[in-house]
């Protein structure tokens, strides 16, 4: 599955959403106590190539992350998209791999539904990490194939 | 638990070998002590779909022992069992909140802080499914509430499950 996931994101890299006449938005925004970053989704490939938005945190700190996923466009109605955030330990900031989503997930979620023009779902949760590190925050909708529709992350350094 | 087996829970169609009941929800809710060096789970304590009202539910909750500043992961999974069309808004709201003893029926008050705690909000369609997995620590000693529940669903009544926490 892990395989699967990687292989989706090497997928995703190469497709957009808009070729398949469907279109989310995704705001995804971490807080700390005293700053907080935002990512939003990515169509072009271009964008996906840059580097993503950063925050700073200490280690063992409360942290906030927060997300709205909302369907945009859809030709029909999307039905069984996964919506899928986690946050992991990752080897470096910025990694383009997908870190293994091992026993470093600091939290992760997933829920299932259908969406159509204007549907949206939200999410907010808690969390700390407790080691020092880089970890990679992500939120992506996934078809009922397990196929990424799209996606948006960023980095958190915990110091 | 890895993390594929942990997706393949919430996507896999028939995911979850419980058996059929009248209620809309089902939840397996569970809290482990695992080895931060491994993940691997040390002990464990497991509670399924309660309904309130009655406050505080039905059922006795299970008690699940640890120390302060162990590492703890929570996960649940939720699946709706209404099959009767699709439910707009709903939350699905988890938490860890202390409490004042084991087992109280009272829901302590969140806005004076949590250990942790998440919310979902989606249109819950027959068989949908929320899930999430959440490492934490508790910091002071004492006893605390983990529970999620449903809110928002329109009905005369709301699922959820709970574990207490006795942290020494």
């Amino acid at each position: 599955m892990r395989c699967g996931l990687v292989l989706l994101a090497s997928v995703v890299l190469s497709r957009t959403a808009d070729a398949r006449g469907e279109d989310f938005a995704i705001e995804l925004k971490v807080a700390t106590g005293e700053a907080n970053q935002m990512a939003h989704e990515s169509k072009a490939a271009a964008e996906r190539a840059k580097a993503r938005p950063q925050l700073e945190a200490k280690a063992g700190a409360p942290l906030r992350a927060t997300w709205q996923l909302r369907c945009s466009r859809a030709a029909e109605p999307i039905t069984d998209v996964t919506v899928h955030f986690f946050v992991v330990r990752e080897a470096k900031v910025g990694q383009r791999a997908l870190p293994k989503l091992d026993f470093t997930v600091a939290a992760e979620s997933a829920l299932t539904m259908d969406f159509q023009t204007g549907d949206r779902a939200e999410g907010d949760l808690s969390f700390r990490l407790e080691q020092p590190g880089a970890y990679l925050v992500r939120l992506e909708a996934l078809d009922s194939k397990g196929e990424p529709l799209a996606f948006a992350a960023l980095d958190v350094v915990a110091r | 638990m890895h993390k594929a087996a942990w997706l393949i829970g919430i996507v896999a169609v028939g995911w979850l070998a419980t058996p059929a009941r009248a209620e809309h929800a089902d939840i397996d809710l569970r809290v482990m002590r695992v080895n931060p060096s491994t993940g691997q789970t040390i002990a464990e304590t497991t509670a399924s779909a309660d309904t309130d009202p009655p406050q505080g539910g039905l059922h006795r909750r299970p008690l699940f022992q640890a120390k302060v500043d162990q590492p703890l992961v929570l996960q649940f999974f939720l699946t709706n069992k209404y099959p009767h069309g699709e439910k707009k808004a709903v939350r699905v709201r988890y938490f860890v909140v202390r409490e004042e003893k084991a087992r109280q029926k009272v829901v302590p008050d969140r806005s004076r802080g949590t250990v942790t705690e998440g919310c979902f909000t989606l249109n819950l369609k027959p068989k949908a499914r929320v899930g999430a997995r959440v490492a934490f620590k508790v910091r002071k000693p004492g006893i605390y509430l983990l529970r999620v529940q449903t809110e928002n669903t329109d009905s005369d009544h709301e699922h959820f499950s709970a574990i207490d926490l006795e942290i020494k």
